[in-house]
């Protein structure tokens, strides 16, 4: 297997890990975890509230110690 | 659930069919390589993953947008609602009620009074004309009738200088007609009226006295008197009309008055009683009205799956709607409310009442 199959791998299955809403942790880069955001009211500037639809969002935390 | 990198190599090592080790050291290249070409580029960009790139001299990650979409599958295409007070944003079944009620046109238009629409104030300039027309009438047949009890009518200022109703004025014109041939042209109306007494004095009393009473009597008596039968006839027929509507609210059906016809009470029956309210969590399925809101518990890719979810919901007795909705990738997805509201308040307060995992696991939406 070369380095291009192999990326193919790393990444179809960091892929379908994230659409399962897994958390997953890579050394040397970061952890990928998905953050439900919740319904929730905001207020425009006209003053008029509003109220953001819920969402599942990817969130990425990078390993700070590994950076050189 | 946390997959470590231990795990992730085990899963690299059995898809591509290597050992552990082997798959640790790609995985370190791998992650290596994205953090050599974000430093020197300023951003790496990977294929069905996203696009990291450093920021503050941290690395920062974009998911790819098939990705995040796929991720998002549950909440995509939602859009955010503004929350309108219930007064402002009436509700379908609210709207029809002031058209049947309270259509000012529709009740003027109506040729007689209907039980329970006698207080209704288009009604009372109708009662006004008629009585102002019968007035008029009355005063115009006198003075065509009888011209001399018509010119003595002139008299009776003169007479009782204090007493000025204001109807008195309906009956001006005919004062003047009899009066214009003794005064003369070039005065002004109101030089007339002050020279009118001079002229009448002029007549012989000798027939005046009998004359002189007997057009008060036809002329203020009179319409003073229709005024006072009308008012009363009124009043009776008001009264009438209310005791018949009482009478059509009472549950032992009593016999009504005569003066009210059926018809017309079976058209005013529907707009007292408000419709019931087809808002709540639970209750029989109704059609969804425009502008309320529901609460998301399910989107379901697959319409079979939808459609046992929704019986279920039923089944458990609450008021549960299916509908397709399309996501911006342009596929669709079933998704699965229940309950309807009238505002967002009252549909996080029915949130308490929905089971585990629902309870926290939800979104309301409004109905569009």
């Amino acid at each position: 297997m070369d380095k291009t199959q192999s990326d193919q791998h790393i990444v179809s299955i960091i892929n379908r890990l994230l659409k399962n809403h897994k958390e997953v942790a890579i050394k040397g880069l970061g952890t990928f975890s998905v953050e439900h955001l919740r319904q929730s009211p905001r207020q425009e500037k006209d003053g008029s509230i509003m109220i953001t639809p819920p969402s599942d969002v990817i969130k990425f935390k990078p390993e700070k110690e590994d950076r050189s | 659930m946390k997959v470590s990198h231990a795990d992730l190599q085990k899963m690299v090592a059995e898809v591509g069919g290597m050992d552990i080790l082997q798959a640790d050291k790609y995985l370190r290249e791998w992650a290596d390589q994205i953090q050599k070409e974000a430093a020197e580029k300023g951003y790496c960009e990977i294929p069905d993953l996203g696009t990291f790139a450093f920021e503050d001299d941290e690395l920062r990650f974009a998911p790819d947008k098939t990705l995040a979409l796929e991720v998002n599958r549950k909440y995509a295409g939602l859009k955010p609602i503004d929350i309108q007070p219930a007064s402002a944003r009436k509700l379908d079944y609210k709207l029809e009620k002031p058209e049947v009620s309270e259509d000012p046109a529709a009740a003027q238009k109506k040729p007689d009074p209907m039980p329970g629409e006698a207080e209704d104030i288009p009604e009372e300039p109708l009662v006004k004309e008629t009585i102002e027309e019968d007035e008029q009438k009355e005063a115009d047949h006198l003075s065509e009738a009888d011209p001399g009890t018509a010119a003595d009518h002139g008299v009776e200022p003169v007479a009782e200088p204090d007493a000025k109703p204001a109807e008195d004025l309906e009956v001006e014109p005919a004062i003047e007609r009899d009066t214009k041939p003794a005064t003369e042209p070039g005065e002004k109306p109101e030089e007339k009226e002050l020279e009118q007494p001079t002229v009448k004095d002029d007549t012989p009393k000798a027939w005046k006295k009998p004359e002189k009473e007997s057009p008060i009597l036809w002329h203020w008596l009179l319409p003073a008197a229709a005024v006072v039968i009308l008012a009363v006839l009124l009043f009776f027929h008001f009264d009438g009309l209310r005791m018949d509507r009482d009478l059509s609210e009472r549950p032992v059906t009593e016999p009504a008055l005569p003066v009210a016809p059926e018809p017309e009470v079976a058209e005013v029956r529907p707009v007292e009683p408000d419709p019931p309210s087809p808002c709540g969590l639970t209750g029989p399925a109704e059609e969804l009205l425009h502008g309320s809101y529901t609460i998301v518990l399910h989107s379901i890719a697959n319409e079979r799956r939808a459609r046992i979810e929704k019986d279920r919901f039923e089944e458990q007795g609450y008021k549960a709607t299916l509908w397709q909705a399309r996501l911006p990738d342009g596929t669709r997805t079933w998704r699965i409310g229940v309950g309807q509201f009238e505002s967002v308040d009252q549909a996080q307060a029915s949130l308490s009442e929905l089971p585990e995992p629902y309870r926290s696991n939800n979104f309301i939406i409004r109905i569009r």
